[in-house]
């Protein structure tokens, strides 16, 4: 049985014309892309375009990948762009997102999910009062799961920076938290605070 | 949207593990689509190669065709023009053939004359400047055409530069993902 071929062979499949090895890449990272546009906050009804706009940036700028690091990692950097660029765009629609009728797999019972939900469109609500250098480092780490050295070659920043910045991200959003979304603190953690 | 607030204290940071567990629900949350045929469609319909070279199918052949088959009607029309010019006993072509044969005929001298070479060199020199004017001034229109041809070669190089160079800045890629972020984590 033949094996899967790896990113780099697709990639130079691509570079050297034959275009239907990008649909492999596309099916093989579509989900990535789409879930990590979702967490930096696009609509889910936008999902979809944001996720196309991606791979056809990715496509057309093929030649400037660097194999030296994961494409993951590249396409992790312009999907936080592009979600960025997104979001400056549409600001308005940030409050009017559809919860998801399908959510993840594997897991939580449906009221525990409808909760999650819930409590996910307030996250939501509350990074969107993050700066936006502080938002994506702190979706890249502590949603995304990233490490901090991927987080800084996503950001294109020194860890020094990325750890600062996590730093005071984090206290800004628990700020934010205490003060409009209490309901998502974490039991008593701002007790005495009020 | 971003919020300005001040931290109370400087050392406020919660901590990972505080933002792990409050980030959870956000960490939950999955998007699956399939977006494959769209963007294969968008790349079939706007974008054949990824690396660009948009003129380089028939346009650039096109080009290289219009440029030689200028040329050669230029030199055609110039030799054309010549033999013309010869066949009917032009004076302009006479001169010139009259200048060949005397130019011939002191260089055959010029061999066996050493000594008088320099003198009928002269004369043989002044012969075919007054010979190369004439066919200069007879070939004239020619010579406009010649120039015309050129210059319209050279404006339909300039317009297909343009429309390439059009065409590139227009299916140029619009975020690089090298160095798109500025220092502060947005985009440059």
């Amino acid at each position: 049985m033949a094996s899967e071929p790896t990113d780099l062979e697709l990639v130079q499949d691509v570079l050297a014309g034959r275009t239907d090895g990008f649909a492999i890449l596309v099916r093989r990272y579509q989900r990535l892309v789409a879930t990590a546009a979702l967490r930096m906050g696009i609509p889910r009804q936008e999902i979809e375009d944001v996720t196309s706009e991606v791979f056809y940036k990715v496509y057309r700028s093929l030649h400037r990948y660097e194999p030296s690091h994961a494409l993951s990692t590249w396409l992790y950097r312009i999907t936080v762009n592009a979600a960025l660029d997104h979001r400056r765009s549409r600001r308005h629609d940030a409050k009017n997102e559809e919860i998801p009728e399908s959510l993840a797999s594997g897991g939580p019972t449906a009221l525990d999910e409808a909760g999650d939900r819930q409590q996910a469109r307030l996250l939501q609500e509350a990074l969107q009062r993050l700066p936006e250098h502080y938002r994506a480092p702190l979706v890249l780490m502590h949603v995304e799961g990233l490490s901090l050295q991927e987080v800084g070659g996503i950001l294109d920043l020194p860890e020094g920076t990325i750890k600062s910045r996590l730093f005071r991200a984090r206290a800004l959003l628990k700020e934010i938290i205490r003060r409009h979304y209490p309901d998502l603190a974490p039991d008593g953690a701002f007790e005495g605070n009020a | 949207m971003s919020e300005r607030l001040r931290f109370r204290r400087p050392g406020d940071d919660p901590g990972p593990a505080w933002a792990d567990e409050v980030l959870g629900p956000l960490r939950r949350r999955r998007a699956d689509v399939d977006v494959t045929s769209l963007v294969m469609q968008r790349i079939a319909a706007n974008a054949p190669r990824p690396l660009g070279a948009p003129f380089a199918g028939a346009w650039a052949r096109a080009a290289w065709a219009a440029a030689f088959a200028g040329g050669f009607l230029a030199l055609a029309l110039l030799v054309g023009t010549a033999g013309v010019m010869i066949a009917n006993g032009d004076e302009g072509a006479r001169a010139a053939m009259t200048l060949l044969a005397t130019g011939g005929r002191f260089a055959v001298s010029a061999l066996g004359h050493l000594g008088a070479l320099a003198g009928a060199f002269m004369t043989a020199t002044l012969a075919f400047l007054k010979g190369a004017w004439v066919l200069v001034d007879i070939a004239a229109p020619v010579v406009r055409g010649g120039t015309f041809v050129a210059a319209l070669g050279g404006v339909m190089s300039l317009g297909i530069s343009l429309v390439i160079i059009t065409r590139a800045r227009r299916t140029a890629p619009a975020v690089s993902p090298h160095g798109a972020l500025n220092r502060h984590g947005g985009l440059a």
